[in-house]
């Protein structure tokens, strides 16, 4: 989609700044999908315009810095004065038709960029994900396929995804900027984005509006995965828990009141993420910690040290005891089996 | 030329000079309590915002500490969001806006030729309700409650459900309070630069940084309303059990957006046109020419202002609007650029064919265009709303704002101080430590803020306490933070030099120092109580330059063309030859005592945060005791402004001697 740009132009300017090692994780110079491809592209055109007023401009201010500088950087009252001109009306009204100009250069690609990142495309009916934001996870639902899952979302590669976008607190935001801009999520209002991905791969996420002591570890990430392999996941993803024996701890420390694992009857909880299928989940603790059996203890174990003021507990009130060391370990096997 | 001057105190006395003495001619430290001066006032303004200057300092310095390694914990993540929101509080209420106040007293009355302001007492009041302000805002950090929740204190999270505790209440009512000061500080420079200009200042001969502070004092005017009312109503939330941004009850969290940034927006420009006012004043000094095209400079201020108010949900592209509001705004955005680019274009005009007097005003001047030019570049970046998307609430945002609030509006500042300090104190800044504090606060300023560009662009979204290692943003946020110590070098530069080295041994300034243009330079340094012996006749823009420069008054058709046939300026004073004298104003003790009573209200109104929404009835009792706080306070407020008017003018009167006047 090279409207506004020259093939070259873009291979320059992804050259520069990509080459600064901006092609992290999040990046948003190094687009994965058609809509950050788009608006990457708007981007560019005032990228080059600002380049072309700096190099204007920025060369005539340098120009009479070195100049007109006077002579030993001071003079006195009474040394010469220089012109005393006031001013010159057709450099300003040139001045004044060229900034319209340039925005009207600018305003084209941005009319045409909101339109295309606010329309849902023609043609293919998107998969709906139904996102709800809680401090500091993430739900996504699939209505029509009757998934539900927790902090990683599994798209179809190539396909449109609408991700329409709730909370059950606060304000949140929601970003995958390798596939696009974002989406705050606010109360009292339908909010709705369109993202696709052109290859599969993992795209890191992050909550991107402030939403309480945590926020900074609000992550999460979207998988995307070739046609058959998306429909085998969701066939997957929707059958109970591969494994419904926990460990006694899950029941004494009473991880089931926040936690749903489908096919474990007293595993209801809604407070927290549904872990039915979290071994298959390439991160835990939204989007933070690699999925690893390691990590899932650590996370049992520390949870309010890695993300302050979270509302998991791992026991320690009433009378029921705090989760020990062994405890996390079984627990964690338990969860990493639940592929 | 008055060679001494004769006191004669003013002969009205009575009732309140029984309960409340006042000075008949302002000394000591009561003199500084019950001044109506404005150039003390202006000194009051000046002192107090650089000291939050310090304290705003040390919260960025803490908050780039922790940001300087992934994974860190030097403080707990609650402590981070309190440091961030008060930062960025502290920075914009409790520094640029007062800085810019401080300027406005001491000089927008001796830029026009005026002996004050006009209404001297309210001008008092306005720093004592600041005051007041910025102590109740910061008494949170002591009780370990300050505010957390970002400058902007969006709901629903600043609704009592959750936040709980008294860290928001301290934030509106605190906000209320400056909101306040600013509005009334703004009725009376509106005023005054209306109807008290000497005889001959028509409004095209105002000097640049007076018709920026006109306009500033109008947007101030026209929008802190939208915020009074978006804090109120939160407050009612908070306190008496409304559902303004409840969800859960039909309230609508967004509109407290749109009430925010509605005043938000006008409020950059409130920070940023002084500022550029400053710069317009600096730059034709150290050229040694006019600014260039005066008239299109005044009238880009103009309509900056207007357009600023139609542009604020720019700040909320992100939010759902849908596409028509997304692209209206992006264009009415973009269109700001105009008058702004105008702007930069007269500056650099300026320059051009000048003689480029390389002092530290004007270095500080030479930055403000550079790094607000490269500002306007990132924020032309965030008026393309489809992009914004991708830029919204990530470290692009910061390096934006930071380029036009510190590269520009603090820039132009330190400007002014490095102008203005030899007519405030009657002695020099020394050059060299004027040097080191501009290369310091440049390279500094550009090393911590030009990295974030690329942390933005790399996916590093603001208001975060931490970041993991596996993102790619270490290496840049340790430059950032390296950058930031640079720019503390040089505020400990700057401070060392005016408050002890320049202020004990600095080269006596004289009348004139720079040669420069206006009338505050014709007095001298520091001026007198009266400023001006006689009120001057203006006969063109730059009148002090026209006055050292006769060839270059013109008399016919350009600006500064007309010799003065202006009706006599009223309250301008009347001159010498009236044998009463200049009549000076005693001090009073109203404006204090009447901030003295908000500030108690709004003390109490803080303590009763979240009393609706108590559950347990002893605790809601003992909170609700607080509403007799509030009551007291703003009884004993009105009291104070009710005494006020009905206090006599009191104060004494100067009689100036000529050389040849007999005894």
């Amino acid at each position: 989609m090279n409207r506004w740009m020259h093939r070259w132009q873009l291979w320059l300017t992804a050259l520069l700044l990509s080459g600064c090692g901006l092609s992290g994780k999040q990046s948003i110079l190094d687009p994965d999908g058609p809509v950050a491809k788009l608006q990457y592209e708007t981007f560019l055109v005032t990228f080059w315009v600002s380049i072309a007023i700096f190099a204007v401009v920025g060369g005539m201010f340098l120009y009479c810095l070195i100049k007109f500088r006077a002579p030993g950087g001071e003079v006195a009252p009474d040394y010469p004065l220089p012109d005393q001109g006031h001013g010159n009306p057709l450099i300003e009204i040139g001045v004044i038709f060229v900034s319209i100009l340039l925005v009207g250069i600018v305003a084209v690609p941005t009319v045409y960029g909101v339109l295309y990142s606010g329309t849902l495309p023609e043609g293919e009916k998107p998969v709906v994900i139904k996102v709800t934001g809680y401090q500091w996870w993430w739900k996504f639902e699939y209505p029509e396929f009757g998934v539900v899952t927790g902090n990683e979302a599994v798209i179809p590669v190539g396909r449109p995804v609408q991700f329409k976008v709730q909370t059950a607190d606060v304000l949140h935001s929601f970003w995958v900027p390798r596939l696009g801009g974002k989406m705050d999520l606010t109360p009292g209002q339908d909010n709705w984005l369109w993202l696709q991905a052109d290859k599969p791969g993992v795209y890191w996420g992050q909550c991107t509006e402030f939403c309480g002591e945590s926020h900074a570890f609000m992550r999460f990430r979207v998988v995307a995965k070739s046609a058959g392999e998306f429909d085998q996941w969701l066939i997957d993803e929707k059958k109970d828990a591969v494994n419904t024996a926990p460990p006694p701890a899950f029941a004494s420390r009473q991880c089931a009141t926040c936690h749903t694992v489908r096919g474990v009857p007293y595993a209801l909880g809604q407070v927290g993420p549904d872990l039915t299928h979290v071994g298959g989940r390439t991160s835990i603790a939204a989007g933070l910690l690699e999925n690893t059996e390691a990590n899932i203890a650590h996370w049992v174990l520390k949870n309010k040290d890695i993300k302050p003021g979270n509302r998991m507990w791992n026991g320690g009130f009433e009378d029921v005891k705090k989760v020990t060391a062994d405890e996390a370990q079984q627990i964690a096997k338990y969860l990493k089996s639940l592929k | 030329m008055a060679a001494a001057m004769h006191i004669e105190p003013a002969k009205e006395a009575g009732f309140f000079d029984k309960i409340l003495p006042r000075q008949v001619v302002p000394s000591g430290l009561l003199g500084w309590i019950t001044t109506v001066d404005h150039k003390r006032i202006g000194i009051l303004y000046g002192v107090t915002a650089l000291f939050w200057f310090l304290v705003g300092g040390l919260e960025a310095l803490l908050i780039r500490s922790q940001l300087a390694r992934p994974g860190q914990h030097l403080y707990s993540a609650e402590t981070y969001n309190q440091l961030f929101t008060m930062h960025g509080t502290t920075m914009i209420f409790l520094v640029v806006m007062p800085l810019a106040a401080g300027f406005f007293n001491f000089m927008i009355p001796l830029m026009i030729g005026a002996r004050d302001v006009a209404f001297p007492r309210m001008n008092a009041f306005s720093y004592w309700m600041f005051l007041f302000g910025s102590l109740l805002i910061n008494f949170s950090w002591f009780v370990g409650a300050a505010p957390n929740g970002s400058w902007v204190g969006y709901a629903p999270m600043s609704l009592h459900q959750f936040s709980p505790g008294h860290n928001y209440d301290y934030w509106l009512v605190g906000l209320q309070v400056l909101g306040v000061a600013s509005v009334v500080a703004s009725l009376n420079f509106i005023t005054t630069i209306i109807n008290m200009r000497a005889p001959g200042m028509g409004m095209m001969r105002l000097p640049v940084f007076v018709w920026m502070t006109l306009v500033t004092n109008f947007l101030i005017v026209l929008a802190f309303p939208a915020i009074t009312i978006a804090l109120a109503e939160l407050m009612f939330d908070r306190t008496y059990g409304t559902n303004f941004f409840n969800p859960m009850k039909g309230g609508l969290p967004i509109w407290f957006q749109h009430l925010f940034w509605v005043f938000g927006h006008p409020e950059v420009y409130i920070l940023i046109l002084p500022p550029m006012g400053i710069v317009s004043e600096v730059l034709p000094v150290f050229s040694r020419r006019p600014l260039f095209g005066y008239p299109l400079v005044v009238g880009s201020g103009i309509a900056i202002g207007f357009m600023g108010f139609t542009v604020w949900a720019h700040h909320m592209f992100t939010t759902g609007m849908g596409n028509i509001a997304n692209a209206a705004f992006a264009l009415t955005t973009m269109t700001i650029a105009v008058p702004t680019g105008v702007k930069i274009i007269n500056w650099v005009g300026t320059l051009y064919k000048g003689q480029l007097r390389m002092r530290p005003p004007m270095l500080f001047a030479l930055g403000f265009i550079y790094q607000f030019m490269m500002g306007g570049f990132s924020g032309l970046m965030h008026a393309n709303a489809a992009h914004d998307l991708q830029q919204h609430d990530t470290y692009f945002i910061v390096a934006h704002f930071h380029y036009v609030l510190i590269g520009g509006a603090l820039f132009g500042l330190w400007s002014g101080i490095y102008y203005w300090y030899p007519k405030i104190t009657g002695k020099m800044l020394n050059d060299k430590f004027g040097n080191i504090a501009f290369w310091f606060l440049f390279i500094g300023f550009n090393l911590t803020f030009f990295p974030m560009h690329w942390l933005g662009l790399n996916g590093m979204p603001r208001r975060i306490y931490s970041y993991a290692s596996d993102q790619g943003w270490d290496q840049l946020n340790l430059l950032c933070t390296i950058g930031a110590f640079t720019m503390a070098v040089a505020v400990i530069t700057l401070f060392v030099d005016m408050f002890f080295l320049s202020a004990r041994n600095g080269r006596p300034a004289g009348n004139d120092p720079w040669d420069a243009r206006t009338l505050e330079w014709t007095i001298s340094s520091p001026p007198p109580a009266h400023n001006f012996d006689e009120v001057p006749v203006v006969k063109s823009l730059d009148d002090f330059w026209t006055t050292k420069h006769p060839e270059l008054l013109h008399t016919e058709g350009e600006p500064g063309h007309e010799v003065a046939d202006h009706p006599v300026a009223h309250g301008a004073g009347h001159g010498h030859h009236d044998d009463h004298g200049i009549h000076m104003p005693g001090g009073s003790w109203f404006p204090l005592l009447a901030s003295v009573g908000f500030a108690i209200g709004a003390y109490g109104l803080v303590q009763m945060g979240g009393w609706a929404h108590i559950t347990d009835p002893a605790k809601a009792k003992a909170v609700g005791q607080f509403m007799y706080v509030a009551i007291a306070g703003g009884v004993l407020g009105t009291l104070g402004v009710y005494c006020w008017s009905l206090e006599p003018i009191g104060g004494y009167y100067i009689h100036l001697k000529k050389e040849g006047d007999h005894e």
